[in-house]
């Protein structure tokens, strides 16, 4: 039976996570949704680019390809996230900058490298 | 292509594959050898640790850079430097591209490889985890090209009490780091031979730059602290004294010349990085003497034995001497004692 004469009390939780733990869970959270972002535009750009791929000079469609995998989807998702969220949730936002880097390296950041060069 | 997506593949190896036939490159995996492709990194796992610590050090850097993009402050001074965050990166993804195509590699036995490959990690760990600490705590100061803040200071923490430019002298570390997981000399060499003066360039300006911004604080800062490279403290070095003890063990119990030879290599490393002086010039001559004991042996199996005695030097060393740094003692005690006494009567 509660007092209704007593001052209402923040209820209390022994399990609530350190400040740190929560800005990691925060960061990954930011790299998850990126991760899934960029899953979903690339299939997207992937089906778009074998549509036109028929259509196109071999050396254009390798291109067109390039464009439409997370080498380049991911770090585009990662740069509207950061814009969205880098005021509000900084660890978040950095997440998924983490994200777009990762994807950058894994699908053929260095192959655009040596292309460059 | 076609084909591809109907064989059910996930879309990114497809694009990938495409890609590969279509750069007249060999089979599925024809882009992504330039890059990592999950098998690799299941089946490298130096790659795997190279692939996380690079990515940690770009999103660092990507960071900065998007709150550079962000920033309304404008800097007091600046100046273009054509080393940058870019030609960085791209000398980087060069070398990374020499060392996946094996350009320089040098056959190595199985344990010499490993041996490299746990140094090599190592390594890229310890350079990336002062990378991003120097990162980080520099803060605002930090850019891409040399620029001087409104109310500049000179950041005096950790790992700045290491050295002056400790971000720089990490990238060199790393460099190293990914020649030795690559068993590439050349990859290590143009690292040494390029990155690390063009890094040397870049300090120096930089240097310029402060000097004229801040002239007594700088001034002080400089006379304190090494430019580049950090001195490792003696605890940390007698850990690798250490480990080079246990390598140029097992190769004397299993007469490893190239495991040996590469304990002389990264002695000589050593010998830049130790904070004792003794240690800086006894671990130089015992580089010398390690690669004359193993061109011996190689002329003749016979001189093998002589591996103990730097074995023997190594584990010395935990007790805080090895017989190059008694050496230098004692003669460094006789020329003062040889010393003319001073004629205090004049």
């Amino acid at each position: 039976m509660t007092n209704p004469y007593e001052s209402p009390k923040s209820p209390f939780r022994p399990n609530e996570p350190p400040l740190t733990a929560r800005t990691v869970g925060t960061f990954l959270a930011g790299f998850a949704v990126a991760m899934m972002l960029t899953v979903g535009a690339t299939v997207i750009s992937l089906a778009c680019a074998s549509a036109l791929a028929t259509a196109l000079p071999k050396s254009l469609a390798g291109i067109v390809f390039f464009m439409g995998s997370p080498a380049v989807i991911g770090p585009l998702c990662s740069d509207i996230l950061w814009r969205v969220t880098r005021h509000s949730n900084r660890p978040y936002a950095m997440g998924a900058i983490t994200f777009g880097v990762a994807a950058f390296l894994l699908f053929g950041g260095c192959f655009m490298a040596i292309t460059i060069l | 292509m076609n084909i591809l997506f109907d064989t059910g593949q996930v879309g990114i190896d497809a694009a990938s594959s495409a890609v590969g036939q279509v750069c007249n490159l060999s089979g599925q995996d024809a882009i992504l050898s330039y890059g990592l492709t999950f098998t690799q990194l299941a089946t490298q796992w130096e790659y795997a640790v190279l692939y996380l610590a690079a990515t940690a050090v770009l999103a660092t850097v990507a960071v900065r850079l998007l709150d550079k993009r962000d920033s309304v402050e404008t800097p007091q001074r600046r100046e273009r430097n054509l080393v940058a965050t870019l030609t960085m990166t791209l000398f980087f993804f060069a070398v990374y591209v020499l060392a996946r195509l094996n350009v320089g590699r040098v056959p190595l036995s199985t344990a010499a490889v490993t041996a490299a490959k746990l140094a090599g990690s190592a390594l890229l760990v310890y350079s990336a985890a002062v990378n991003i600490a120097a990162r980080h705590v520099i803060g605002r100061f930090w850019s891409d090209q040399i620029e001087i803040q409104e109310n500049h200071q000179i950041v005096r923490r950790w790992p700045y009490t290491w050295s002056r430019h400790p971000m720089y002298g990490s990238l060199v570390l790393f460099g190293v780091g990914m020649g030795l997981i690559a068993s590439n000399p050349l990859v290590a060499g143009l690292v040494l031979a390029v990155f690390w003066p063009a890094m040397a360039y870049r300090a120096r300006r930089e240097e310029q730059n402060l000097l004229a911004a801040c002239p007594d604080d700088y001034a002080a800062y400089r006379q304190a602290v090494p430019m580049m490279m950090p001195r490792l403290a003696e605890p940390t070095a007698k850990v690798i004294r250490a480990g080079l003890g246990f390598m140029q063990l097992w190769s004397v119990l299993f007469a490893c010349l190239d495991l040996f030879a590469l304990s002389g290599v990264l002695t000589f490393g050593l010998s830049f990085l130790m904070a004792r002086p003794d240690f800086r010039a006894a671990y130089k001559l015992k580089t010398v003497i390690i690669l004359s004991f193993t061109a011996l042996a190689a002329w003749n199996p016979r001189f093998v034995p002589l591996f103990w005695l730097p074995v023997f030097a190594s584990f010395m060393s935990l007790s805080g001497h090895c017989p190059g740094t008694l050496a230098i003692h004692l003669l460094t005690r006789n020329v003062d004692a040889q010393e003319p006494p001073r004629d205090e009567s004049l």
